[in-house]
């Protein structure tokens, strides 16, 4: 006898379980009386009802995540420029100065717009 | 080259100027700008640069022109929507030139790797754009937008390094073959079918456009389909449709503008219904990348569906108070404004593809392109798909020619958004009337170099 056939026996009694199982809860719903009232259908002991738009991104703290991201990017693209400074002379200077002028100017933008502010 | 610094400076000098500046002076600020842009680019020479990185070609300038034009069009029809919503915001402006400062970058290169960061500049702004009337579903839409987005530039970038793992190059044309090759050129293929919104990718295109505010939604549906176009003709001919690519391209086209029109059908919704013709004509502009000569094609069925279904979509922007724009809105435009129902007429006629428009010509060319690669029997199916299209276009027109309004009184319409309206269905018919008048601009060379 194949030793994997020994299962069978339990494979077997789980189908059966899971079948009655399901069948029980279908016949309930299917035949069951529904007589929904408001109380019934209220959040049950600790649910609050829900009030009012929920905010659901608080936008603060994915602002400084996106600063950080901002300037930790930045150093990403400044360390190969560091690497081939003497190469790449004064063109190449000129070019990372410039992008570090851009994201300076985005940095300058986000403080007048208030990110640095905790409190708010 | 000095479109792309053109349009970089103008959104940086209007993020810094709103900082002091009132909303007002900015969005001229952006609009002069824009407008330089837009005079500029048909005297901007033929030009490559930083190792062929930048491709400045026939091709690029078109649909830069294009998504340009959009910007411009979304710039001057959107005032008056966004004070009226209560978001008079800078910011839109501001972003609106940053987006399409990406849409030009995407458009002029033949590099995935800069074709990937164009991409990215263009969507950045627009996740922002979409979520702008700060309510749940202008949320929703801006959420969905990005998180889909990012998967599809995912995918994209996936395929890219595969491409270099096949063919040893980030830049297009360079020739691969076997497994990696073809798995390359479908994921490369499928992060673009989602920016340009081809079927299997399409599901976000429906609710993102009802939930953006309507002058995002014709930025969106206009200078973003632009900018994924131009992409997607160049990695399309790039990797070459003999193989996968042109399977899975004709899959795609089939899937779209079969379940772009149907749906549209079921529509109650103006703006969603105007989504789901623009996903239908994505299918049709598609069609001509499997002719020999796609470029003209491709650029001028653009142009004439920018026009059209910008000039929808600043019609609806007149009507929209802020909530979408269900049928009962429109019902009745005719009384309320005449001009603005005679405007959402000619760009309806437009799209169907009626002839004395420019939206025939469009078509007439894609499907001459898709003739002559032997594609007939995607042709044929392309062509029974058009008809039902009319049918959708004019179920929207019945509601605003032939029933009563419900809203009384008059729309405002602002004196700049008039003219721009005006000038845009000018052009839908001068165009259609005389299509030889800017076919030379678009009749460009090839897309790969």
């Amino acid at each position: 006898m194949d030793p994997l056939l020994e299962y069978l026996n339990a494979l077997i009694y789980l189908g059966i379980a899971a079948l009655i199982g399901v069948a029980m809860l279908l016949l309930g719903a299917l035949l069951g009386p529904k007589r929904p009232g408001r109380t019934k259908l209220a959040a049950y002991e600790s649910g609050n009802e829900p009030m009012g738009y929920a905010k659901r991104f608080p936008a603060h703290f994915y602002a400084v995540g996106m600063l950080f991201i901002l300037f930790d990017v930045e150093v990403a693209f400044l360390w190969p420029y560091a690497v081939n400074a003497g190469k790449l002379g004064l063109a190449g200077f000129a070019a990372a100065l410039l992008f570090t002028l851009v994201l300076l100017l985005g940095l300058f933008f986000e403080w007048r717009k208030g990110v640095m502010k905790w409190d708010r | 080259m000095s479109v792309l610094w053109i349009l970089f400076l103008t959104g940086l000098l209007a993020a810094l100027a709103g900082l002091w500046w009132p909303e007002r002076a900015v969005r001229n600020l952006v609009r002069a700008g824009l407008l330089l842009a837009l005079v500029w680019l048909p005297f901007v020479p033929e030009q490559s640069g930083f190792g062929g990185l930048f491709l400045m070609d026939g091709f690029a300038r078109a649909l830069t022109l294009v998504g340009v034009l959009a910007a411009l069009l979304a710039s001057l029809v959107g005032s008056g929507y966004l004070e009226r919503t209560g978001m008079g915001a800078f910011e839109y402006h501001a972003l609106l030139a940053f987006s399409t400062f990406g849409l030009a970058v995407m458009a002029s290169s033949a590099n995935l790797v800069v074709i990937l960061v164009g991409l990215e500049l263009l969507s950045l702004p627009l996740y922002a754009l979409a979520a702008l009337r700060y309510d749940p579903a202008s949320e929703e839409a801006g959420l969905k937008y990005f998180l889909l987005g990012a998967v599809a530039a995912a995918v994209f970038f996936y395929g890219l390094v595969l491409h270099f793992g096949a063919t040893g190059s980030f830049a297009l044309g360079a020739v691969g073959k076997g497994p990696l090759f073809a798995v390359a050129v479908a994921l490369l293929l499928a992060g673009l079918f989602f920016k340009a919104a081809l079927t299997p990718f399409s599901w976000w295109a429906p609710d993102v456009y009802q939930g953006a505010p309507t002058p995002v939604t014709l930025f969106m549906a206009t200078g973003v389909k632009a900018a994924a176009f131009a992409a997607l003709a160049r990695v399309a001919v790039g990797v070459g449709m003999g193989g996968i690519g042109g399977a899975f391209l004709a899959l795609a086209v089939l899937l779209t503008v079969f379940f772009g029109n149907l749906a549209a059908l079921a529509q109650g919704e103006a703006k969603r219904l105007l989504a789901y013709s623009s996903v239908a004509h994505a299918g049709y502009i598609a069609l001509a990348l499997f002719g020999p000569d796609p470029a003209p094609a491709v650029g001028y069925y653009l142009l004439a569906y920018a026009l059209s279904t910008g000039l929808a979509f600043a019609v609806l922007a007149q009507v929209d108070g802020g909530r979408g724009v269900p049928f009962g809105e429109v019902r009745g435009l005719v009384r309320r404004s005449p001009m603005l129902a005679g405007m959402l007429l000619l760009a309806l006629f437009s799209l169907a593809g009626l002839p004395p428009l420019v939206g025939f010509w469009g078509k007439y060319l894609a499907f001459v392109q898709a003739a002559r690669g032997g594609q007939y029997g995607l042709l044929a199916f392309a062509l029974l798909t058009a008809v039902v299209a009319a049918y959708y276009y004019l179920r929207l027109l019945a509601q605003a020619f032939f029933l009563e309004p419900e809203a009384k009184g008059g729309l405002e319409v602002r004196p700049l958004a008039a003219l721009a309206l005006g000038l845009v269905a000018f052009l839908v018919v001068a165009l259609g009337v005389f299509p030889g008048a800017v076919y030379g601009f678009f009749n460009v060379g090839g897309v790969v170099p």
